[in-house]
């Protein structure tokens, strides 16, 4: 592997009742490669999206371990480095569509925010970018969705916004959490296609978070299972189908639903499984 | 879609112009600023000029008024309406610049706190705690009577008391914006707080500042009118509603037009900034709306 974009080692958290939220998880990712981060609600997926942009909840806090991107420590540095490398170099598409952007500030402005303040950008130079960005992403209209409102688009156009919105600096590294659990299966599928189009065209790297192992097949190269805040297993996402090595990927992988085999059930996973998974990482 | 999803600002304008109480309510006010503004020019007498001789009027409609006299006049002979149309200025300037102050004060007290909570927010809630357990119409009596009567104390008397209303309002609401992935996404922009807290987060406030400005200018005009009816207002040769009707009280078996019509003024007023306050809720308040 060459020198690794994105290197996490030991990442641990807590929370404010002294709950560990991340039990030392490391993760290591490539330029230009798109890992995966999957997990059940609550097993620290987003925590370690929001420790690398510095975004955590005050309730959380950082009790160990490192964030490197491109050999800078970002666990615990001050907001002016952070400053210089958010926006331009490290990107977020957030979660939810619908609180993503501000309902009382027009697409354009919001669009031309990065652009202006971390490129410098003047205001006409900014809203050309924009519009040339918004094509990028299939929107038509430019000129109508620049001056719209985030309640008169759609949730998928929306989300296209926000895209647009992440790549417009060129960054190295996105963030996506979950991107597309918000939006319907048939526009989820244009937006996988789109991010995954937008990434090999400009080699970024793209931290994918998800619960949905559908997701992460067709978009991933690498992925990170995380259980109750620790690593369960990492892998290449060809093996991770193939031959998952852990009890409790296995179990998450049969608890999703396959388009393939129609005819085959959903099975939950079983208690025994969590609590063999729990034990394991206790130990 | 989800409420969120509304906007509440653009297309405000129109909304609030189809409620109805809204426009009632505005109406009025303005209607009531008019008469502030324009009293000398209104008014058809001088509201201190006394005639003994004219003392106790009936309104018009009764036996025994006088022309030119339309209210009546009161125990010295002065002419009713033209008290009301002056008083209104002791009203619109108590409610409009009491109620901005102590909604500035309140604002941004409230928007630091919910911004960026801790420390912060500890001190300034624990403040409007101390502050709301005082009893407000005792406390400002109480303030007037150390400041010294007059319209400045009776501003200030309301501005100290009823900021606290707007900071923990505004204090939850900030609070709820702040949460809300579109201030994760600015931080991550690298925008400074100070911008993110104006210009991200206050436009999504300002709806429910408004409403609350509203009502609270409506309480400002009842503080203004106890304070005056209790003589800790402006002096007694600025006509007040509070003060006439202090001054109506005393005649009220034999002329009970002196305190009644500047009580239905109070009234109407204050009705008058509750309904804008109620309209505007409806109009802005993404949950009430349709």
């Amino acid at each position: 592997m060459r020198r690794p974009l994105l290197d996490i080692e030991g990442l641990s958290a807590r929370n404010a009742a002294g709950q560990p939220v991340l039990r030392g998880v490391s993760l290591m990712m490539g330029p230009g490669e798109v890992h995966g981060l999957v997990g059940q609600s609550g097993a620290g997926k987003t925590s370690i999206a929001k420790a690398i942009l510095g975004i955590l909840p005050r309730a959380v806090t950082l009790t160990g371990g490192s964030i490197r991107f491109d050999g800078l420590e970002l666990a615990g540095a001050d907001t002016s480095t952070l400053d210089k490398l958010l926006g331009t170099d490290i990107a977020l598409i957030p979660q939810d569509p619908l609180t993503a952007l501000n309902p009382s500030r027009r697409i354009g402005a919001q669009l031309t925010d990065a652009l202006r303040l971390k490129a410098g950008f003047s205001k006409h130079a900014a809203m050309t970018k924009a519009k040339s960005l918004l094509e990028e992403v299939h929107l038509s209209d430019t000129a109508r969705i620049l001056r719209a409102y985030p309640h008169e688009l759609s949730g998928g156009m929306r989300q296209r916004v926000l895209i647009a919105s992440a790549f417009a600096l060129n960054p190295r590294l996105i963030i996506a959490d979950e991107p597309t659990s918000a939006l319907d299966v048939t526009v989820q599928k244009q937006i996988l296609r789109l991010i995954r189009r937008l990434q090999r065209d400009h080699e970024t790297a793209v931290l994918f978070v998800t619960h949905d192992l559908g997701v992460v097949a067709q978009i991933c190269d690498d992925v990170t299972v995380l259980f109750s805040g620790a690593v369960v297993e990492q892998t290449s996402v060809h093996r991770l189908f193939r031959q998952p090595l852990h009890a409790y990927t296995r179990a998450l992988i049969a608890a999703n639903p396959r388009y393939d085999q129609p005819g085959a059930s959903l099975r939950p996973i079983s208690a025994e499984v969590i609590e063999t998974t729990l034990k394991g990482i206790s130990a | 879609m989800a409420d969120l999803a509304q906007a509440p600002l653009p297309g405000t304008f129109s909304r609030i112009l189809r409620e109805p109480r809204a426009v009632a309510g505005g109406a009025f006010i303005l209607f009531v600023i008019f008469c502030a503004v324009f009293a000398p020019l209104i008014a058809p007498h001088d509201p201190l000029e006394q005639d003994l001789l004219l003392e106790k009027i009936p309104p018009a409609w009764q036996k025994g008024s006088e022309a030119g006299y339309l209210l009546g006049t009161d125990g010295l002979g002065r002419d009713l309406l033209s008290r009301l149309i002056h008083g209104a200025q002791v009203s619109m300037i108590v409610a409009f610049v009491a109620g901005t102050l102590a909604c500035l004060l309140g604002t941004i007290l409230g928007l630091l706190a919910g911004f960026f909570g801790g420390w912060v927010d500890a001190v300034i809630s624990r403040l409007v705690d101390i502050w709301m357990s005082f009893p407000p119409v005792l406390l400002s009596i109480l303030l007037v009577a150390v400041l010294g009567s007059g319209l400045h104390s009776v501003i200030v008397a309301i501005v100290v008391i009823d900021w606290t209303r707007f900071c923990r309002v505004v204090r939850t609401e900030t609070m709820a914006q702040t949460k809300l992935e579109y201030v994760d996404s600015a931080v991550t922009l690298g925008m400074p707080r100070a911008r993110i807290l104006i210009r991200e987060i206050l436009p999504n406030v300002l709806p429910v500042i408004l409403v609350l400005l509203s009502l609270e200018m409506g309480i400002a005009v009842i503080v203004e009118a106890i304070l005056s009816f209790v003589g800790l207002s402006v002096s007694t040769d600025t006509p007040t509603w509070g003060g006439m009707i202090a001054e109506g009280r005393e005649v009220i078996y034999h002329a009970w037009w002196v305190l009644v019509f500047p009580l239905i003024a109070l009234f109407l007023t204050v009705l008058a900034f509750n309904q804008l306050g109620d309209g505007l809720r409806n109009a802005l308040d993404p949950a009430l709306r349709r």
